[in-house]
């Protein structure tokens, strides 16, 4: 193996690969202002979401109130058969015994159903955004078996311009609250891959099954 | 320089039409998925445009936005590395895991990692890894490369990775249910991702503005290879930079549909910064990058946001296979930015794969029918088959065309740029082609007599008919003055 001496140095590249970038002039081209355009907007955006998310395999259940949503929750094959739930919900699910302060996913591994909230959805592709800003459970929406997700009903943007900008700070960038939440990710439907022939079949390596609560109240 | 034949390593591939039949199939069914999801966007075109606008407008002020990046991401507890090449993104690689006694890695898909072999280069080294997207997982265990950037197994039938996972995996022999098998796999990548000591993804795209960056996938594996080990190194080119957040919306409304046909991917994870305990390393490579931006030409070429969709809609590469490239890109994208980085100092190091090295790649803009149905789907609006086109005539500038076509080339040109001869050598072919052999049209002298037919030759030249028809009309006023209808 080398010594680090005779590596070059990397500041080295990276001086060499600048002075290149700064030696050339290219002609102007200007930032395009996002604010001026006119993006979709549908007619009912719930019923949009509904219909996109039941699309790419994941399953839309509209609810009055948390209380509707963890009975139906109950009632699903996938959490009567589970040995291991985790729920960052109150009121919707039960996390199991001793999982609560997990400090390490790898213990996570036996998971059968995780429990979110997802700030809001987008109409255009069913997509939920969550926000681990808070928490570390990047995780366990991965590596649980089955994700469960409790979104307002109300909150469905159109399209993913409008995601961003519900982003944003008051001044329009995403420096603070965006930029230095950590990680946050957009989730539509259950994990999936058509690796093998084209063929279509959920759950790659993440949920094998997605159920999005949409509560009215 | 030897010229790599494209035509040459497509011809195995041919060979078996109905497989080369069903894998034009299968990717046609992709490109009309995409035409679907495209369709249902109205300002689709729109969304194109700035798509394209905002990546070169990023390019324009390249160093601005890469330093801003850095800056950004070493506030947030990232650490920013350098690589002018290959050799030195494996070197840095290599270092980070070595330091931290890491002997197991998982990795998600990375095309960049790909083009400078950093895989041979770990395993030299005594490190496992362990590709984690399922495509990319198959052909590993075939000790073959992707022959796709979007879809790596795309070449292989259901029958070939039923024997390949029954070898590996010990699953059971002629059970060929993609459902078992990607279940199969699941459980198999499950132990790989919690034994991982770090993980390594590619990037979709680097945030100037928040020092964060974006990867997207289907299957999950990158947010699961990156949440268990603490160490996650994420290697991308210098060219995925967009501004500001904002601008992730555009482009993520085109890699989705664009790529798959879906609305967006399932997973589109932000990063910013390490996860709490966690360390963060992002490898910035360049190898040839910054060279493609000094050529008017050729610089749109850095916009691409590696969605496949010109691969897919591509008829040569739908009849002639990925592999046909020797190459991590293949497809119209992949003619272009090959021939380019050979024509450039910067090629490969020495884990560059057989027949790529000092490889010139000359013959790939011309494996291209310039339909231009590339530069139509792509969505950051890239010249594709413009760009291939001028490739071929700097292709032929540099001498690096084969024999065969160069001679006919320069024949062809001394021949269209005399009329005289030209009339004379057509009046000889129509005498001559009916009764030659086959044999004289037909050789190995003929680069494009190969697998094509000529049509029967006309008793008469164009001109000739031409005058013909001139001296008809004078004779006798043509029956509706204003010529045909269109029809
Ligand atoms: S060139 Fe355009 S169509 Fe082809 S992969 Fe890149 S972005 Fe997609």
């Amino acid at each position: 193996m080398n010594s680090p001496a005779a590596e070059p140095s990397v500041s080295a590249t990276r001086t060499a690969l600048f002075k290149k970038l700064r030696g050339r002039l290219l002609e102007a081209v200007e930032l395009p202002d996002l604010n001026a355009e006119q993006w979709i907007r549908y007619d009912d955006p719930l019923a949009q979401f509904e219909e996109v998310l039941g699309a790419v395999g994941g399953t839309p259940v509209r609810v009055a109130d948390l209380a509707a949503a963890n009975a139906h929750l109950k009632q699903l094959p996938v959490w009567a058969e589970a040995k291991q739930t985790v729920s960052l919900v109150d009121g919707l699910g039960e996390t199991t015994e001793g999982l609560s302060a997990v400090p390490d996913v790898h213990e996570l591994a036996g998971v059968d159903v995780a429990v979110f909230d997802g700030l809001f959805g987008v109409a255009e592709n069913g997509a939920v955004w969550l926000d681990f800003s808070h928490s570390d459970h990047r995780g366990l929406c991965v590596i649980a078996q089955h994700l469960v997700l409790a979104v307002p009903a109300s909150e469905i943007e159109h399209t993913m311009h409008e995601a961003y900008a519900r982003l944003a700070d008051a001044d329009g960038s995403h420096r603070q609250k965006f930029g230095r939440g950590g990680f946050g990710m957009f989730v539509s439907g259950p994990s999936k891959t058509a690796d093998i022939e084209q063929s279509l079949v959920i759950g790659a390596h993440g949920a094998r099954s997605l159920t999005c609560y949409l509560l009215d109240g | 320089m030897k010229t790599a034949e494209h035509p040459d390593r497509a011809r195995a591939f041919v060979a078996d039409d109905a497989r080369a039949h069903w894998h034009d199939e299968s990717l046609w069914f992709v490109r009309t998925k995409r035409d679907k999801q495209a369709h249902s966007v109205p300002e689709w075109e729109r969304l194109r445009e700035l798509g394209s606008q905002i990546k070169r407008h990023a390019i324009s002020r390249w160093p601005d936005y890469l330093e801003e990046f850095e800056k950004n991401a070493t506030a947030l507890g990232a650490k920013v590395h350098w690589a002018a090449n290959a050799e030195e993104h494996n070197r840095i690689v290599l270092g980070i895991l070595q330091e931290a006694g890491v002997e197991k890695v998982t990795k998600s898909k990375s095309m960049l990692t790909e083009e400078v072999h950093l895989n041979p280069h770990l395993i030299r080294n005594g490190i496992e890894v362990t590709d984690t997207d399922l495509g990319e997982r198959i052909v590993q265990l075939r000790e073959e490369t992707p022959s796709h950037i979007v879809l790596p197994a795309i070449h292989l039938k259901r029958e070939d990775v039923s024997e390949t996972f029954n070898q590996h995996l010990g699953t059971e022999a002629g059970n060929a249910d993609p459902a078992y098998l990607t279940e199969a796999a699941r459980q198999h990548l499950r132990e790989k991702f919690l034994g991982a000591e770090a993980s390594i993804t590619g990037v979709n795209f680097l945030v100037a503005e928040t020092g964060g960056f974006v990867v997207c996938t289907n299957e999950g594996n990158a947010d699961l290879g990156t949440s268990l080990p603490r160490l996650h190194i994420a290697c991308t080119g210098i060219e995925k930079l967009v501004p500001r957040a904002a601008d992730l919306a555009v482009y993520l409304r085109l890699l989705g549909r664009s790529a798959t046909g879906q609305p967006i991917t399932t997973y589109t994870s932000h990063f910013h910064g390490p996860r709490p305990g966690g360390e963060l390393h992002i490898v910035l490579v360049d190898n040839g990058r910054s060279d493609l931006a000094d050529d008017p030409q050729f610089r749109d070429i850095l916009n691409c946001i590696r969605c496949g969709a010109c691969i897919n809609t591509c008829p040569v590469y739908r009849r002639s296979g990925g592999h046909s490239y020797a190459a991590t890109v293949p497809g119209p994208v992949g003619s272009v930015l090959n021939p380019l980085h050979a024509l450039t100092p910067m090629i490969a190091g020495e884990d560059a794969r057989e027949g790529e090295r000092g490889d010139a790649h000359g013959s790939l803009p011309f494996a291209c029918s310039l339909c231009g149905s590339c530069t139509d789907v792509c969505p950051v609006k890239i010249p594709l088959h413009h760009q291939l086109l001028a490739l071929r005539k700097t292709v032929g500038d540099r001498g690096l065309l084969p024999w065969g076509k160069r001679i006919q080339m320069k024949a062809a040109s001394t021949l269209l740029n005399s009329p005289k001869l030209f009339g004379a050598v057509g009046k000889i072919a129509r005498k001559a082609l009916p009764v030659l052999p086959k044999m004289a049209v037909y050789n190995r002298l003929n680069a494009w007599g190969n697998g094509r037919d000529l049509p029967p030759a006309p008793p008469k030249s164009f001109k000739q008919m031409w005058r013909d028809e001139l001296k008809a009309e004078s004779a006798q006023p043509s029956s509706n003055g204003a010529g045909d209808a269109p029809r």
